[in-house]
C-alpha cells in the first residue's frame, strides 16, 4: 500500500512520511468515526469551477485542497474504481461539491488539527436483492444528453452512472421504487419507476445552486461576487438568428449596450456604444482587437461576451477603455468526450423598406403645376403627358418607374457553414471551429458580397505532472469583399434620383444614359475588391505554484499580423458599365483604370500575470498582478494607373505609363501597462475590491506618459444577513446584493503633439507639367510640454435581486461618467491672428454622462413548457458642464455648449405654413425669404425682435443616436421545440430628413415618392411639405433652412430576430441515426417587421442616409440545420 | 525525471525574470511619427524649403482662381440652382457671414517662408532670396484679394506665438496697402524675368509689376500703376492677336503671349468638374432631353453632359460694340432680325458668347422657342437650359467631350497683359490725361475687338462710357468687372451703381428669330445697398477681438 500526497512539495520528504502517515492511518481506521462530508467546510466555504469538465476524485480533492486551506490523506487506489465526476463551471459551495463526489461510495472523514482530512472507506453495507430492471435517458432541456449523471435507488447505495449519450440502466428493489437522479449544476430530480422499464428524465439547469461564472477583465468572478458593473450576454440565440454580423447580433441584448446600425451594406458594422459612450474597445480571448474583428466572429465560436461598464471593471484597462470593453471569450472543448458538429444557414435578404414611386405621368404633372406656381411655361408638353398617361411609348417613354425593382435582387443569399470539433482527449481540450459565411449584395446586376472564411483553433493541455496548463490560441479570418467601383451610396442615390419617364435601355436592350445605377451595379463596371487577412496567435503558459496553493504565474505572449489588399478596378473613369445611345451605339466614356493598395502590419505583447485566490476559513482573497508591454507596426503603399488600352487585364501594368502614380505611409505605436487588482470578501457578504492600472501612452512627452488610474468597488450581499433573511424570506426576495464603485480611466488624445512636425502635401501644386510635393506647418507645440491623460471618472450604483428563488433576476444600475481635461486647443481667448489652432492641451472642460439601466429575467417551467421572458432598457443623457468656447456663445443661453444636455440640433421653430395672406403681412420674414408665398414654411420669431435670424435659433429635438433603447426577449421550449424572439427599440429619437438633396426638395428633380405628391397648395392646406417650386432653392432656401420642420420622430420597435428551433432526434426512434446526437432544424430571421413613424418616409429608422441614398437595411429569412455527431 | 521538472521550473523563473526585465525599459514607448518631417529639416534645404513655398502658393492662389464674382454682376443671369450667387445679387449679404476675413493660416505660413529662409545657412543666397520674394509676392496676393472686400485688415508681418497679443487692430485702409505695396516693391527686385516661369504658375518680375498695377489702381495711387505698367511692357509681353486662345485650350493659355500668371493643373488630378467650363455648357442633347420637333436637331456626336451655373445676360452682350464703334442693344431693336441684330459685332463676340444659330462644337444652337436650346425645348425640364438665349464659348474647350469626372488638363490665366493695359488706361484717365488713358485703351479695343480706336479727342464721358464697355468685353469671366463697379464707384464717390440695381434681361425670341428681349424669369431683383461698397467684417471676429470694437465697415 502507498500513500499519495497531493502536495508534492514534500517529495523530498516522502519517505519519512510514508512512515508517519501509515501511523496514522492505522489508528484512524481502527476509530470508527464517521463525518458526513457537509460538516468538513464552513457553510459560506466555496471554490470556483473554471470551466465544465470531468474529473477524478483525486482531482475534485486537488481543487478543494488549492483553494481552500485543507489537505487530504488517503489511500492512493482509494478512489480508483469511484465514478468521475461532471463539475460544472461555476462556484459550488465546497461542502456541496465534496458530498456530491463522494455520494456514489460510502467514506469516513477526519479532521486533523492542521486542517488535514483523512478519507477512508467505510465498510460495505449488504445490498437488496434488485428484482426490477430499469433503464433511461438524462437529457437537459435543449434535449442535450448528459453523461455522468447519478442514477440511485431512493434509501440505498443502489446506483450507475449515465453513459456518454446519457443513458443509464439499473436493477431496482421493486417496480416502485424512487430514482434519485442528480448532476452536478442541475436540481436532483426524484422520479417513481411505477413500472416503467424506460424513463426519459429531463433535468433542469439549477440557477441557485450553481452560480454563474462571470468574466471580467484578466479572471473571472461570479454572479455572487459580482461587485462591478458587467452584463453578460449569451450568444446561442445570436447563432440561431441569420444576422449578417456579431455586432448586429448583440443589439437589444445586454443593458447598458446602444446599437445604431448604418444602413444594410455587406461589410457595414453598427455603431455601439455602452451606455452612450464612444466606441467601447473589444478584447478577444484578452487580445486588443476592435469592433470589426468582433463583427466578423463567428457566433459559434463564442463561449461568452462581457460587457464591462464601470471603472471599477474597466480600470485594469486603463487608457484603452473610456468608452468601457467588450470582453470576448472563445470556446475551448467542453464536452466530454470529442463531438463534431455541422451547421449551416441558409437566408433570404430583403430590404426592409419599399419605397413607392410616382409613375412619369404623376410626376409631370407635378413639374408643370410648380412651373405654374411660380409664373412659367409648363414644363412637360401635352403630348408627352398623354404619352406617359398611355404608357403608348414604353420604350423611350415608360410611364412606370422601376429602377428599384430592377436594381434589387429578391434573392439575395446569405449564408453560412461552420464545422466545429470539441471535447476533450484526456488532458487536452480541444475546440477548433471553421466557419465560412457569405452575404450577397442585393444588386441584382452583379454577384458581388462579401465572403468570410475564419478558423479558431482553441487547444489546453494540462501537464499534471508540472504543474502547467498550456493554452493555446490560434485565430485566421480572412474576408474578401467585392463590390461595385462605385460606393453603394452612388449607386443607390442615382436610384433614388433616376427620374421617371427615362427609360434605363435603349430598344437593344443596352444601358443609356448617365448615371445610370444599373449600369453602375453591373459587373461590366468593374470591380472594387478588399481583400483582408489577420492570423493571431496567442500562448499562455499557466504555473500553478506547489508549494503556496492558490498561487499562479502565467506568462502570456501573442502575435498577430495582417494584411489587406484593396482594388479599384473601372472599366472607365465613371465606373460604369458600356454606355450606348438611343440608336445602339455604343459610347466612348473614356479607358480603364486601376488603383489598388496593399498594407501589412504586425504586432505584439508580452504579458507576466501572478494570481492568488484563496479562502481563509470565512476570508476569501483574490489577487491579480500583470505587467504587459506590446508594440506594433504598419506599412501601406497605393499605387495607380489609368487609360488602359483594354479592360481585360485589370492588373497594373496594363495600363498607360501616363498618370501613374503611388503612395506609401507608416506608423508604430507601443504601450506599457502595470495591472493590479485586490478583492476580499468576508463569508461572501462584504466586498471591497481595489484595481488599477499604471498606464503608458507613447504619444506623450518623457515624464508624462504616465499615469495610474485606480479604482474602488464595494459590495453587500443582504441575502446572507441572517437579519435580514426572515424580511428577505417574507417577501420573496431570494438574492439581494448592493455594490457600487468609483474610479479612474483614461483617455489619450492625439499623439506626437508635444512635436514640432511639418507634413508633406502630395501633389500640391502644379507647375512645370508636374504635380509637385510640398510642405506645410504642423499642429503647433505647446511652450510648456505638460500635456497628458484626460481623466474619465465613473461611478456606479447597483443592484441586483432575485425574487421567487430567482425565478425573476435583475439588476438596476444607475452610472455617471465625468471627462475632465480633454485634449484640445483652448478656444476661449481669441486666437484668429495667430493663423493655427493652438497647442493641444488639457483644456478646462467637463463632459458628464448620466443614466440608468434595468434588466429583468424571469425563467420559470409551466408543466413541460420552459418558458422566459426578459428584458432590459437604457437611458443617457450628457452635457458639457464646462466648456471651452468663445466668452460670446458661452454668454447666450441659445447658443452655448455648456450645460445642456444633448439635442438634435440648433434651427428655426416651425409654425406650419404661412396659410393665409394676413400670415404672410404680419409674420416676421427670414432677411433671405424675399419671395414668401403661401405654403412656405413660418417660422417663429421667438426673441420677439420683429426679425427671424440666427438670433431664433433654439435647440431642438434628441439625436439621431438613442438616448433610450431597450431589448425584450421571451421564448418557451417544449420537449424538442424551442422558440426565441427578441425586439429591439428606442424612443425619443429624432433624424433630421432636410436640407438640400433630400427626402423632400423644392428642386424638381427630387420630386420622386409618391409621398411627396403631398404639397401645400390652396386646396391641400395641411400636406405633408410645403409648396413646390421649379428654383432650387426658392425664397431664399426659406423651406429648406435649418428648423424643427424637417426633424421627425423616429422611435422603433423592431422585431430584431425570431427563431424557432426543432429537434429532429426527439420524434424520430432512437435506432435511426444513432450515431447522431442532435438533429436541429431552425427557421429564422432578423428585423421582421418594424414599426417607426420615420416609415412614412420610406426610411428605415436605422439607415445610413436621411436622403434615402444609403444601401438599404435588410431583413432576413432563413433556414438552418445543426447536426452533432 | 525530478531533475528534469525541477529544471523547467527554473526555465519558468527564467522566462517571467526575462519578463519583467522589459518592464525596466521604456522602449516600447519610445516612438515618434514615421510620416512627418522635423521643422528643422524643412529650413535646412532648399528643396524641402521650395516645397512649403509651393504649398503657399496653392494655398494663396487657390483664390484667385474660379472667383465667379462675374455672378454678381449684371453680366450673368443665375441657373436657378445657383442659389449662392443669386444671394449676393439680391443683396443678402449679412454680418453672421465669414466672406473671406480669415486667411490668417496662410499669412502665417508666408510670414513662417520669409522668417525662416531668411534665417537659413544651409539654403544659397539665390534661392533664399527667390523663395523668400515668391513668400512675399504671395502675402501681397492674399492681403490684396481680402483688402478689395473690407478695406483695412489686420497686418501680421511676423509668425505670432500663442503667447503673444493676438488681439491685434485693424489698420487702415491705407496702411493696409502701403504694406501690401511695400512687399510687392521686395518681391518685385529677386525675382525672375523670365516670363515662361509665370506661365508654369511661378511668380515672376512680370506678375509682380502686373499685379501692382491692380493694387495701386485699387487704392488710387495712380502713378504707381502707370510705372508698374510700364516695367511690364519692357518684359516682353504681347497681346494675343486671337482673344480667345487664352482661354479657349490648355495649350493657347500656357503659350499666350499676353499671360503673365496662370494656374493650370494636371489631368492627373484634375477633371472636368473642377474647371471653368463644366458649370458654362448646357446639359441637353438629342433624344428625351429635346423634342424630336425641334429645329435643328444637334449633331448626334454632342452629347452635353455639364451642369450649368451661369448665363450671359442681354446686358453683357449688349455690350459688345458694333465694328463701326457704336451701340446695338437688345431693347432698343426688339424684332429685328437676330441674325442682322449679331452681325458685324467686336470680334471678341463670337469667341465669348454662343448665340443663336452660331455653331459649337458639331451643332448649332438655335435660342428661340422652337429651336434646339430654348428652356422649353427639353421636355424634361429647363434646368439644363439656357436661361437667356446665350451661353459662354468663353473658358470652354469646345472639342472636348465635357463630362464632370473625366481628366482635363486646365490652364487660366490670373494676370494678362491686356489687363495691365486697361489698368494704365484708368489711371491715366484718373489723372485726366485722356490721350494716354485712350491710347491704352485702345490696346484691346483694336486686337482684340477689332473696333476701330476710340478717338483720342474723346470727351472725359464718352471715354468713361467706352472704358466701362472695353473693359466688362475683354475681362468678362475672368472676375474682375464686380471689383471694377466698386472701384468707380468708390472713386467717384458714388453709393449707387446701376449695373448692380433691377432685374436683368434675356431673349425669349420666337421661331421667326426676331429680337424679344425679356425680362428673365429667372433674374432675381439686383438690389445693390451702399454699404456693400465693402463687405462686413464677420461680427463673431469684432466680437471676439476687442481691439475690433467699432472697427465695422461702414453701414453694417
Amino acid at each position: 500500500m502507498e500513500i499519495k500526497f497531493t502536495n508534492r512539495f514534500f517529495l523530498l520528504w516522502k519517505k519519512i512520511l510514508h512512515i508517519i502517515m501509515r501511523t496514522f492511518i492505522l489508528l484512524f481506521c481502527s476509530t470508527v468515526f464517521s463525518f458526513t462530508s457537509s460538516d468538513i467546510f464552513s457553510q459560506s466555504t466555496k471554490v470556483i469551477i473554471e470551466e465544465d469538465k470531468v474529473i477524478t476524485i483525486d482531482e475534485v480533492f486537488d481543487i478543494l485542497r488549492t483553494q481552500t486551506e485543507f489537505t487530504f490523506i488517503y489511500q492512493e487506489d482509494l478512489f480508483k474504481d469511484a465514478p468521475k465526476i461532471h463539475v460544472k463551471k461555476g462556484i459550488i459551495k465546497a461542502n456541496k461539491l465534496l458530498k456530491e463526489s463522494l455520494s456514489k461510495s460510502n467514506y469516513n472523514f477526519n479532521i486533523t488539527k492542521s486542517n488535514k482530512i483523512i478519507v477512508i472507506e467505510a465498510p460495505k453495507e449488504i445490498v437488496e436483492v434488485q428484482q426490477f430492471s430499469v433503464s433511461g435517458t438524462i437529457t437537459d432541456i435543449d434535449g442535450q444528453p448528459l453523461p455522468g449523471a447519478s442514477v440511485l435507488e431512493k434509501g440505498t447505495n443502489n446506483g450507475v452512472q449515465s453513459d456518454f449519450d446519457g443513458k443509464f440502466s439499473l436493477k431496482v428493489a421493486s417496480s416502485d421504487a424512487v430514482l434519485v437522479i442528480s448532476y452536478i449544476g442541475y436540481a436532483t430530480k426524484e422520479v417513481v419507476v411505477n413500472n416503467q422499464t424506460n424513463i426519459e428524465i429531463i433535468l433542469k439547469e439549477s440557477a441557485s445552486e450553481l452560480d454563474e461564472v462571470v468574466v471580467v477583465g484578466y479572471g473571472q468572478t461570479s454572479q455572487k461576487k459580482l461587485i462591478s458593473a458587467v452584463s453578460q450576454v449569451k450568444t446561442d440565440k445570436i447563432e440561431k438568428a441569420p444576422f449578417a454580423n456579431m455586432v448586429e447580433g448583440l443589439a437589444g441584448r445586454a443593458p447598458g449596450l446602444i446599437t445604431r446600425q448604418s444602413g444594410g451594406d455587406y461589410g457595414s458594422i453598427p455603431r455601439i456604444s455602452i451606455r452612450g459612450g464612444g466606441t467601447p474597445v473589444v478584447y478577444i480571448d484578452d487580445i486588443q482587437r476592435d469592433i470589426a474583428a468582433l463583427a466578423a466572429l463567428p457566433p459559434g465560436d463564442i463561449k461568452n461576451i462581457s460587457i464591462l461598464k464601470d471603472a471599477a471593471a474597466t480600470a485594469i484597462y486603463g487608457f484603452n477603455a473610456p468608452s468601457g470593453v467588450i470582453l470576448v471569450t472563445t470556446n475551448t472543448g467542453a464536452k466530454e468526450k470529442l463531438t463534431f458538429s455541422y451547421r449551416n444557414t441558409f437566408a433570404i435578404q430583403r430590404p426592409t423598406t419599399k419605397p413607392t414611386w410616382l409613375t412619369a405621368y404623376e410626376h409631370s404633372l407635378l413639374l408643370n403645376s410648380a412651373a405654374f406656381n411660380d409664373g412659367l411655361d409648363p414644363i412637360i408638353s401635352d403630348d408627352l403627358l398623354e404619352t406617359f398617361r398611355t404608357n403608348s411609348d414604353p420604350i423611350n417613354r415608360p410611364n412606370k418607374r422601376d429602377v428599384y425593382d430592377r436594381a434589387i435582387n429578391k434573392m439575395a443569399l446569405l449564408k453560412r457553414h461552420n464545422i466545429k470539433l470539441d471535447g476533450t482527449a484526456g488532458n487536452t481540450s480541444i475546440f477548433t471551429s471553421l466557419d465560412f459565411f457569405r452575404q450577397d449584395g442585393l444588386y441584382n446586376g452583379n454577384d458581388y458580397g462579401l465572403n468570410r472564411y475564419s478558423l479558431r483553433s482553441n487547444i489546453n493541455q494540462k501537464v499534471d505532472a508540472l504543474n502547467l496548463t498550456i493554452k493555446s490560441n490560434l485565430s485566421i479570418v480572412r474576408e474578401e469583399i467585392e463590390r461595385t467601383p462605385l460606393s453603394s451610396w452612388s449607386i443607390f442615390s442615382h436610384v433614388r434620383n433616376w427620374r421617371p419617364g427615362v427609360p434605363l435601355f435603349n430598344e437593344a436592350g443596352n444601358y443609356i444614359g448617365n448615371e445610370n445605377p444599373l449600369a453602375e451595379a453591373d459587373q461590366k463596371a468593374g470591380v472594387s475588391r478588399n481583400r483582408s487577412s489577420d492570423i493571431d496567435y496567442r500562448l499562455e503558459f499557466d504555473f500553478e505554484i506547489p508549494q503556496i496553493p492558490g498561487l499562479h504565474l502565467k506568462a502570456v505572449g501573442k502575435y498577430g499580423f495582417g494584411n489587406g489588399f484593396n482594388k479599384n478596378f473601372r472599366t472607365n473613369p465613371s465606373g460604369i458599365a458600356p454606355l450606348y445611345t438611343d440608336d445602339n451605339q455604343l459610347r466612348d466614356i473614356g479607358k480603364a483604370q486601376l488603383s489598388q493598395s496593399a498594407s501589412e502590419g504586425y504586432n505584439y505583447f508580452l504579458e507576466g500575470h501572478i494570481t492568488y485566490l484563496k479562502s481563509f476559513k470565512k476570508h476569501t482573497v483574490d489577487f491579480t498582478g500583470i505587467y504587459t508591454v506590446g508594440e506594433s507596426f504598419g506599412e501601406s503603399f497605393s499605387a495607380s494607373r489609368r487609360d488602359f488600352p483594354s479592360p481585360q487585364v485589370p492588373f497594373l501594368f496594363a495600363g498607360s505609363p501616363e498618370g501613374r502614380d503611388n503612395s506609401g505611409s507608416g506608423s508604430e505605436s507601443g504601450r506599457i501597462g502595470y495591472v493590479a487588482r485586490l478583492k476580499y470578501d468576508f463569508d461572501a457578504k462584504y466586498f471591497v475590491q481595489v484595481s488599477g492600472r499604471y498606464d503608458g501612452f507613447d504619444g506623450f512627452e518623457d515624464g508624462y506618459k504616465y499615469n495610474l488610474f485606480p479604482s474602488v468597488a464595494l459590495g453587500w450581499n443582504i441575502d446572507n444577513e441572517t437579519f435580514a433573511k426572515p424580511i428577505l424570506d417574507k417577501l420573496r426576495i431570494s438574492s439581494f446584493k448592493l455594490r457600487g464603485s468609483w474610479g479612474e480611466v483614461g483617455n489619450s488624445g492625439a499623439r506626437f503633439q508635444y512635436l514640432p512636425r511639418y507634413n508633406l502635401n502630395q501633389n500640391v501644386y502644379y507647375s512645370y507639367d508636374a504635380f509637385n510635393t510640398g510642405f506645410s506647418e504642423g499642429n503647433l507645440v505647446p511652450t510648456s510640454n505638460t500635456t497628458t491623460w484626460s481623466k474619465v471618472e465613473s461611478r456606479n450604483l447597483g443592484l441586483d435581486f432575485g425574487l421567487f428563488n430567482d425565478k425573476l433576476k435583475g439588476n438596476l444600475d444607475w452610472f455617471y461618467y465625468e471627462t475632465t481635461g480633454f485634449l484640445g486647443s483652448p478656444e476661449d481667448t481669441y486666437t484668429t491672428t495667430l493663423g493655427k489652432s493652438l497647442p493641444q492641451i488639457n483644456i478646462d472642460s467637463e463632459h458628464r454622462r448620466e443614466g440608468v439601466e434595468l434588466n429583468l429575467q424571469y425563467n420559470t417551467r409551466l408543466g413541460n413548457v420552459d418558458f422566459y421572458v426578459g428584458g432590459n432598457v437604457t437611458y443617457f443623457d450628457q452635457l458639457w458642464a464646462k466648456t471651452d468656447e468663445i466668452e460670446n456663445d458661452l454668454k447666450n443661453p441659445y447658443t452655448r455648449q455648456a450645460q445642456q444636455i444633448d439635442v438634435a440640433l440648433r434651427g428655426y421653430i416651425d409654425q406650419g405654413y404661412y396659410q393665409t395672406i394676413e400670415d404672410l403681412l404680419n409674420s416676421p420674414h427670414r432677411e433671405a425669404s424675399t419671395d414668401t408665398y403661401l405654403g412656405d414654411i413660418r417660422y417663429q420669431d421667438v426673441n420677439g425682435d420683429g426679425r427671424v435670424d440666427g438670433d431664433d435659433f433654439r435647440r431642438l429635438g434628441k439625436g439621431d443616436f438613442p438616448h433610450i433603447q431597450y431589448g425584450i426577449n421571451t421564448g418557451f421550449a417544449y420537449k424538442g421545440l424551442s422558440v426565441n424572439v427578441l425586439f429591439q427599440g428606442t424612443s425619443n429619437r429624432q433624424m433630421y430628413i432636410g436640407g438640400g438633396g433630400s427626402i423632400w426638395n423644392d428642386a424638381l428633380n427630387h420630386m420622386l415618392f409618391t409621398i411627396q405628391d403631398d404639397s401645400w397648395s390652396p386646396t391641400n392646406r395641411d400636406a405633408l411639405f410645403p409648396r413646390t417650386s421649379t428654383f432650387n432653392n426658392a425664397n431664399g432656401s426659406n423651406n429648406q433652412t435649418t428648423s424643427s420642420f424637417w426633424l421627425q420622430d423616429a422611435w422603433y420597435l423592431r422585431m430584431k430576430s425570431l427563431d424557432i428551433t426543432y429537434n429532429l432526434k426527439s420524434i424520430l426512434p432512437k435506432n435511426v441515426l444513432p450515431g447522431i446526437s442532435q438533429w436541429n432544424l431552425t427557421l429564422s430571421g432578423t428585423n421582421l417587421f418594424t414599426i417607426s413613424p420615420i416609415n412614412d418616409y420610406f426610411l428605415d429608422p436605422e439607415t445610413s442616409s436621411t436622403n434615402n441614398y444609403g444601401y438599404p437595411n435588410g431583413k432576413t429569412f432563413s433556414l438552418g440545420m445543426n447536426l452533432t455527431f | 525525471m525530478k531533475t528534469f521538472k525541477k529544471n523547467l521550473f527554473a526555465w519558468f523563473v527564467c522566462a517571467l525574470v526575462v519578463l519583467s526585465n522589459f518592464s525596466c525599459s521604456d522602449d516600447a514607448l519610445d516612438k515618434k511619427p514615421l510620416d512627418a518631417f522635423s521643422e528643422a529639416d524643412i529650413w535646412a534645404d532648399a528643396q524641402l524649403a521650395e516645397g512649403f513655398i509651393l504649398t503657399l502658393y496653392n494655398n494663396a492662389l487657390s483664390r484667385w482662381i474660379r472667383q465667379e464674382t462675374d455672378d454678381w454682376t449684371d453680366n450673368i443671369v443665375p441657373n436657378d440652382d445657383n442659389g449662392g450667387s443669386r444671394h449676393v445679387q439680391q443683396g443678402n449679404v449679412n454680418i453672421n457671414e465669414d466672406y473671406g476675413w480669415n486667411r490668417f493660416g496662410v499669412i502665417r505660413a508666408a510670414n513662417l517662408a520669409i522668417a525662416r529662409i531668411s534665417a537659413s545657412n544651409s539654403i544659397d543666397e539665390n534661392t533664399r532670396k527667390k523663395l523668400v520674394a515668391e513668400a512675399k509676392a504671395l502675402r501681397a496676393m492674399t492681403y490684396f484679394w481680402q483688402a478689395r472686400r473690407f478695406g483695412g485688415l489686420i497686418i501680421v508681418d511676423k509668425v505670432l506665438t500663442p503667447d503673444d497679443d493676438l488681439e491685434l487692430p485693424r489698420s487702415s485702409e491705407r496702411e493696409t496697402y502701403n504694406f501690401i505695396i511695400q512687399d510687392l516693391e521686395e518681391a518685385v527686385l529677386d525675382l525672375p524675368v523670365d516670363v515662361t516661369t509665370g506661365r508654369e504658375g511661378r511668380l515672376n518680375k512680370g506678375a509682380a509689376y502686373a499685379f501692382l498695377t491692380m493694387v495701386a489702381l485699387q487704392i488710387g495711387d495712380y502713378d504707381k500703376v502707370i510705372s508698374a505698367a510700364n516695367e511690364v511692357e519692357t518684359l516682353g509681353y504681347s497681346l494675343d492677336p486671337v482673344y480667345k486662345n487664352m482661354f479657349n485650350s490648355y495649350a493657347g493659355t500656357k503659350s499666350s503671349p499676353e499671360n503673365i500668371l496662370v494656374y493650370s493643373r494636371g489631368e492627373d488630378f484634375n477633371n472636368y468638374i473642377n474647371t471653368r467650363m463644366f458649370r458654362n455648357l448646357v446639359n441637353v442633347s438629342n433624344g428625351r432631353k429635346l423634342h424630336a420637333t425641334a429645329v435643328p436637331q444637334f449633331n448626334d456626336d454632342d452629347l452635353f453632359e455639364a451642369w450649368p451655373l451661369r448665363w450671359p445676360s442681354q446686358e453683357l452682350v449688349d455690350a459688345y460694340l458694333v465694328k463701326d464703334g457704336t451701340e446695338r442693344k437688345g431693347l432698343d431693336n426688339q424684332g429685328m432680325p437676330s441674325k442682322d441684330f449679331y452681325a458685324n459685332r467686336d470680334d471678341r463676340f463670337e469667341q465669348s458668347i454662343v448665340r443663336d444659330s452660331a455653331q459649337y462644337r458639331n451643332s448649332i444652337f438655335t435660342f428661340r422657342r422652337g429651336g434646339n436650346s430654348h428652356w422649353t425645348s427639353n421636355p424634361q425640364g429647363s434646368w439644363g437650359m439656357s436661361k437667356t438665349g446665350y451661353m459662354f464659348r468663353k473658358w470652354m474647350y469646345e472639342e472636348d467631350f465635357i463630362f464632370w469626372n473625366l481628366p482635363v488638363n486646365w490652364a487660366e490665366p490670373i494676370l494678362r497683359l491686356g489687363e495691365v493695359y486697361l489698368n494704365k488706361a484708368e489711371a491715366y484717365a484718373r489723372k485726366s490725361d485722356l490721350p494716354n488713358a485712350v491710347k491704352y485703351l485702345n490696346m484691346t479695343r483694336e486686337t482684340h475687338g477689332g473696333l476701330p480706336p476710340l478717338s483720342s479727342g474723346v470727351s472725359e464721358t464718352e471715354f468713361w462710357k467706352y472704358y466701362d464697355i472695353e473693359r466688362r468685353v475683354e475681362l468678362v469671366m475672368e472676375d474682375d468687372y464686380y471689383w471694377s463697379l466698386i472701384r468707380w464707384a468708390r472713386a467717384e464717390n458714388r453709393t449707387t451703381i446701376p449695373q448692380l440695381s433691377g432685374k436683368l434681361h434675356g431673349l425669349d425670341m420666337e421661331l421667326d428669330g426676331l429680337i424679344n428681349v425679356i425680362e428673365s424669369p429667372w433674374s432675381v431683383e439686383l438690389n445693390f445697398k451702399p454699404q456693400r461698397l465693402l463687405f462686413p467684417v464677420p461680427d463673431s471676429q469684432i466680437r471676439t477681438n476687442s481691439k475690433l470694437a467699432g472697427a465695422q465697415n461702414p453701414g453694417w
